[in-house]
């Protein structure tokens, strides 16, 4: 028997195995409140990994030129932001509301002490577009770059 | 009260995700050029899609960000409470896009690179077969090129040969290995006598006039692979013969198997004839000389013996058998005396007279001498005699001494069979200065084997008795002695190229300025 086969039997056997001998079937299941923190959480992870197996990539298949370097600075800033993001989420989760205090609008708004770690970082990981506006700007500069170098060997005129 | 303001929290975000959206849609403008100028390229294309993910993950949150801000400020709380969850799952789904994509350059740049690498082969393998493709045309060209000069050479070649073998004099022939002449060219046919359609049916044993000829060549062929000057003969159409001098060379094919031959044949009749002439000549003159000097010698006694034996007749009565002894004595030693003469006139050793001739006259009194015993044996004479004929320089007598030598020898041809026809001509070849007399009987001709031996001093093929053999070797001398040859034909070649039995023998004699002079 071939892989293939195997894999179809293997696919097909618990499915059949369920029409035969159904139990409880539970349809659709319940999305607690905290869900969509997970998955966004996750997904930052899963953005990191995803970052870093690019970056690797990138210079694994030894691609030369400023572009490529600029686009590896992108993937380590945007993993850094991520890593921020992350910590800023969990931060902002095990924050007490009562900590932030609106006294006349929104733009007043403080921190109140004591100051907690959890405190410090939340108020920095506020910051995460230090992070996030400059690894944006590398992307800009590596793909700027990559077009100047196709269009000057295509002879096209860079902008 | 304590505490830190958030206000450069709320501005930084504020501002940051303006930013946010200015560079990512930067840096998708850029990606999209890129695929603009580079269509088929894989990699800016993934990089265009990793841009586009990038963007719409930046725009989902800066706009979220941007809202949320702007609605506190503005005290809308609740509202903002309403979407978050909209735009926090939206930008959740950005992101995971964004990792998604990412995660498959990977494998797509390894598509990409073997793709890369098949195109790179491909390209290599176009340049290799450009550069084939380029040789070949140029090795194409060069061969058309070396094709055109090389057909021109040998188009030269052939038309040299080409002309060298139509336009020879010689004979040129090609035979096969079974000795069947494959070509010929047309001094071959002419000299032959055929047609060239007949040259082509022809073989060698057809044209060779002795067997044994052929199969020399052939050996000689098979041994050396060449015949240098090997003499033979060529039978003519007409049934003559021709001289010829032979040299061959044997051809081969590429396993060294003779397949035949190609030959060059001179004809050399002519030169043979102008050879045996010579011979012949210097013959006469050698004879002529020793005919002479015994001349000398024995004319003296013979004039003594007949001086004495005249003088011893008047001493004997005329019926006396010693006065009639002495008669035989004085007659034959006379006729001792007219064949010295005659040797005399042959080596030329007699005086001549030189006056103006006309040759028509000189024929007229021949004829006339011996006209009488022609008609008694049946000859009919035939006179085609030319009236502007111009006189020559000459002795008469001698003359009329070779035509009447010349008419008794036809007669004598003319009268074993019975009779015949007697034709006598002249003309003038004023080309020339020659004047011609052509005498010419209906005989059984004289064989081939002793033409050559006629004109000797006591050559006689007449009985014992009936001929000196001084005759034509006389009459040769007296022609000699006037500047004049004499040919002869038999058997003759009459009119339309037929031969026909007889023969004929042509008088060749000069028209000189002298003779103008004495006519004058």
């Amino acid at each position: 028997m071939t892989n293939r086969k195997s894999n179809i039997v293997l696919f097909l056997l618990p499915m059949i195995m369920a029409l035969l001998s159904p139990g409880d079937a539970l349809a659709l299941q319940v999305h607690a409140e905290p869900e969509g923190v997970y998955v966004h959480q996750m997904a930052h992870l899963h953005y990191i990994f995803a970052l870093g197996y690019f970056y690797w990539d990138i210079r694994r298949t030894s691609f030369t030129g400023r572009g490529w370097r600029y686009l590896q600075l992108f993937c380590l800033l945007m993993i850094c932001w991520n890593v921020i993001a992350f910590t800023g989420h969990l931060a902002g989760l095990n924050l007490d509301p009562q900590a932030l205090e609106q006294t006349d609008c929104y733009l007043q708004t403080r921190l109140l002490s004591p100051f907690t770690i959890n405190k410090y970082l939340y108020f920095l990981t506020k910051l995460d577009h230090l992070i996030y506006v400059p690894a944006l700007f590398f992307l800009f500069l590596g793909l700027r770059s990559f077009y100047r170098s196709v269009a000057k060997t295509t002879g096209e005129a860079g902008t | 009260m304590n505490g830190l303001p958030m206000l450069p929290t709320i501005l930084i975000d504020i501002v940051g995700s303006a930013a946010n959206i200015l560079f990512s849609f930067l840096a998708l403008w850029y990606a999209f050029r890129l695929t603009r100028l580079k269509p088929d390229n894989f990699l800016w294309g993934y990089l265009f899609y990793v841009t586009l993910a990038i963007a719409a993950f930046a725009i989902s949150r800066a706009v979220g960000h941007i809202a949320k801000e702007f609605l506190y400020i503005a005290g809308k709380e609740n509202f903002w409470r309403v979407i978050a969850p909209y735009s926090g799952g939206f930008n959740t789904l950005c992101m995971i896009s964004v990792s998604a994509v990412m995660i498959f350059y990977h494998k797509g740049v390894q598509a990409y690179e073997v793709i890369e690498q098949e195109a790179a082969k491909l390209k290599q393998s176009k340049v290799r077969l450009t550069r084939a493709a380029h040789e070949l045309k140029e090795l194409n060209l060069n061969l058309e090129d070396k094709v055109e000069a090389r057909t021109m050479e040998l188009s030269k070649s052939e038309k040299k040969f080409r002309h060298l073998f139509t336009a020879s004099k010689d004979m040129v022939f090609f035979s096969d290995s079974n000795q069947a002449i494959l070509d010929m060219n047309a001094s071959g046919s002419e000299m032959l006598g055929y047609s060239r359609y007949e040259t082509s049916l022809l073989t060698l044993r057809d044209i060779f006039l002795h067997e044994g000829d052929v199969a020399v060549y052939a050996k000689m062929l098979e041994i050396d692979g060449y015949t240098r000057d090997l003499e033979a003969e060529f039978k003519k159409k007409d049934g003559s013969t021709i001289y010829v001098l032979i040299s061959a060379t044997a051809l081969y094919d590429e396993q060294g198997q003779m397949i035949g031959s190609e030959g060059i044949a001179k004809d050399l009749t002519r030169l043979k004839t102008m050879m045996e002439q010579l011979v012949s000549s210097e013959k006469m003159a050698s004879v002529g000389q020793m005919a002479a000097g015994i001349a000398h010698e024995i004319n003296t006694p013979l004039g003594i013996i007949l001086g004495y034996a005249q003088l011893m007749m008047d001493d004997f009565e005329k019926d006396s058998e010693t006065y009639q002894n002495l008669e035989v004595i004085e007659r034959q030693t006379q006729a001792s005396r007219k064949i010295v003469a005659d040797l005399l006139k042959y080596s030329r050793q007699s005086g001549s007279a030189r006056e103006s001739v006309n040759l028509n006259e000189i024929i007229d009194d021949a004829v006339a001498i011996i006209e009488h015993s022609l008609n008694l044996s049946h000859v009919k004479v035939v006179l085609m005699l030319a009236s502007d004929l111009p006189p020559i320089v000459g002795d008469p007598e001698k003359l009329r001494q070779v035509i009447v030598n010349l008419l008794n020898n036809a007669h004598h041809a003319m009268e074993g069979q019975g009779g015949g026809e007697l034709l006598i001509r002249t003309r003038c070849d004023a080309a020339a200065a020659k004047v011609i007399a052509e005498i010419q009987d209906s005989g059984h001709g004289i064989p081939e084997s002793i033409k050559t031996k006629i004109f000797d001093p006591f050559f006689t093929t007449k009985p014992v008795g009936k001929g000196t053999g001084l005759g034509l070797s006389v009459s040769y001398g007296i022609i000699r002695e006037h500047g004049g040859t004499i040919e002869i034909e038999s058997p003759v070649l009459g009119p339309g190229n037929i031969l026909v039995p007889g023969t004929l023998f042509r008088l060749i004699l000069p028209v000189t300025e002298e003779t103008a002079a004495i006519r004058d």
